[in-house]
């Protein structure tokens, strides 16, 4: 039911939706001009091990979940912080943590048939990007599922420090902006200095787009590391769940609502 | 047609009153600048990883391709400033709102634009200057007269082409229902602006110059600086070609209030 609002939700414009699928598009387009460019100005076919096809396939991807992940429920959360409306959901049978999953969820499901499913499309048949072996795409789907849920939980975080300030905005953008370098969002972690990129590989970032887009993109081939990285994701979904719980139980008695 | 000092003395009471509402909200204007700042180290963040492996891009350097992302930047914080309210043009038609700037005697779009000064872009300004100073230095740019006086001319013509785009994107809300998607298209067309057009085909050449002219806000202009012989015309017009395409947002602005209609109650 929840997750289906939130599906149509994100239908009600239609024009808005044409000028979503647009502009991925056109940013896709881009994303490959510019990868071509660096390609050719360091002359060899492989840069760091990896492909141009491969590299544009990381890429591509990346913006791909990117925006698929994107749900702006820590926006939701806000404006039912703001407005006192939050307090609806405490009396009802049900956990707000799972309620905001659930609402998220469906604009996730919305996000990719407009955003996600055009891109891919764009990626493999109009640039011809490499099909990946099928056991790392069956093993995609663990991964993409527990980088959504650190995502969220990440996501949930941000909305609970509506509780303490006003500014959400820049909580939001600036964790925007570290999760996408730090985690191979921009670049992929393979283009990354070496003593950086271990540290980085370890870090809860990578998690979220390096190991999912890793699998699809060729990246990790053998299996006994990509249960490795799976184990990895596991564990800080884990710690954040544990973390992000704690800080939501102790924000909400901070709140007192007028007229209550 | 009043004065500019008119305007001058009513935009800085009008944004003053703004700014003593967002007194109360201290915080909020530090993590902001920081969250705006972050956003930008980032992004020069991962064009200094890619050149740990590449020499140049599209015969670019890095200093190079880092002055152009400042003059990017420095062009595109007026519209930051000033024309952040456009955003929210469609809050204000959708509920109705809107209706109030038609009962002063002002212009309804410098009315409404001065009702907010976004106090993020002094974060991106700064941020930008720092870039433009470094970049400039490292590629050790001649400050000829000629280029000084140019240079204030060629941002303002960069933040005026940026600006009259968001303007026509933003108006499109008074035809279609929401136009936060084109904004956000619109919009989205600044990361663009920001390489060498050598990266791009002919047809995104084209695009970029002459459809939703990006070009101008940095690439364009930054020739003058880039490199040392004389650049060619693409350089030199893009405060003209900014007016006249300033000309046309006002004019579809224009007619847009004249269409919308209140929301009927």
């Amino acid at each position: 039911m929840v997750i289906r609002n939130g599906l149509m939700a994100s239908f009600t414009y239609r024009a808005h939706m044409v000028f979503q699928i647009l502009g991925s598009v056109v940013g896709i387009v881009v994303l490959w001009f510019l990868w071509s460019a660096i390609y050719a100005a360091a002359g060899t076919t492989t840069v760091r091990g990896m492909s141009f096809g491969q590299t544009f396939l990381y890429v591509g991807l990346a913006t791909a979940l990117f925006v698929m992940m994107r749900t702006w429920i820590e926006w939701d959360m806000n404006a039912q912080i703001r407005t006192g409306d939050i307090v609806v959901h405490f009396f009802r049978p049900y956990s707000y943590t799972g309620w905001s999953l659930a609402s998220s969820l469906g604009f996730v499901a919305g996000n990719l048939i407009t955003i996600t499913v055009p891109s891919l499309v764009t990626i493999f048949l109009i640039f011809h990007a490499p099909l990946p072996p099928w056991i790392n795409v069956v093993l995609f789907i663990p991964a993409l599922v527990q980088a959504y849920l650190l995502s969220f939980l990440i996501d949930f975080a941000v909305g609970v420090t509506a509780f303490h300030t006003e500014s959400i905005w820049g909580v939001s953008a600036s964790k925007e902006s570290v999760v996408l370098f730090l985690s191979g969002g921009l670049v992929p972690l393979a283009f990354f200095p070496d003593p950086m990129r271990s540290v980085l590989l370890v870090l809860p970032f990578a998690s979220m787009f390096n190991t999912p887009i890793a699998l699809l993109a060729g990246g990790i081939t053998d299996l006994g590391q990509i249960a490795g990285r799976l184990a990895l994701q596991t564990f800080w979904v884990v710690v954040f769940w544990l973390a992000v719980r704690w800080y939501y139980r102790a924000s909400v008695k901070r709140l007192t609502v007028a007229g209550g | 047609m009043k004065s500019l000092f008119f305007y001058t003395r009513l935009y800085l009471l009008l944004v003053g009153k703004y700014l003593q509402a967002r007194m109360q909200y201290r915080a909020d204007f530090l993590i902001s600048t920081a969250g705006m700042i972050l956003g930008n180290v980032a992004a020069i963040g991962a064009v200094w990883v890619v050149f740990r492996t590449i020499p140049n891009l599209a015969g670019y350097t890095y200093p190079q391709v880092i002055f152009l992302y400042a003059f990017a930047l420095l062009a595109l914080t007026p519209m930051q400033l000033f024309f952040d309210n456009l955003w929210s043009l469609r809050m204000a038609t959708n509920q109705g709102t809107f209706i109030k700037y038609y009962f002063k005697p002002l212009p309804t779009l410098f009315y409404f634009v001065s009702e907010t000064l976004d106090l993020k872009g002094f974060g991106l300004l700064a941020f930008g200057l720092g870039a433009f100073v470094w970049a400039s230095g490292q590629l050790g740019i001649q400050w000829t007269p000629v280029r000084i006086v140019l240079l204030p001319l060629l941002l303002g013509g960069g933040s005026l082409i940026f600006i009259s785009l968001m303007t026509i994107a933003a108006s499109a809300t008074f035809w279609v229902k929401d136009s936060f998607a084109i904004l956000a298209f619109v919009s989205g067309f600044r990361d663009h602006a920001r390489y060498p057009m050598g990266i791009y085909n002919s047809f995104f050449q084209f695009l970029f110059t002459w459809v939703v002219p990006v070009g101008y806000v940095a690439y364009y202009p930054a020739q003058f600086y880039l490199t040392d012989t004389v650049p060619d015309w693409t350089a030199w017009v893009s405060p003209l070609f900014a007016a006249a395409l300033f000309a046309l947002a006002v004019w579809i602005w224009n007619r847009g209030t004249r269409r919308w209609g209140g929301t009927g109650s």
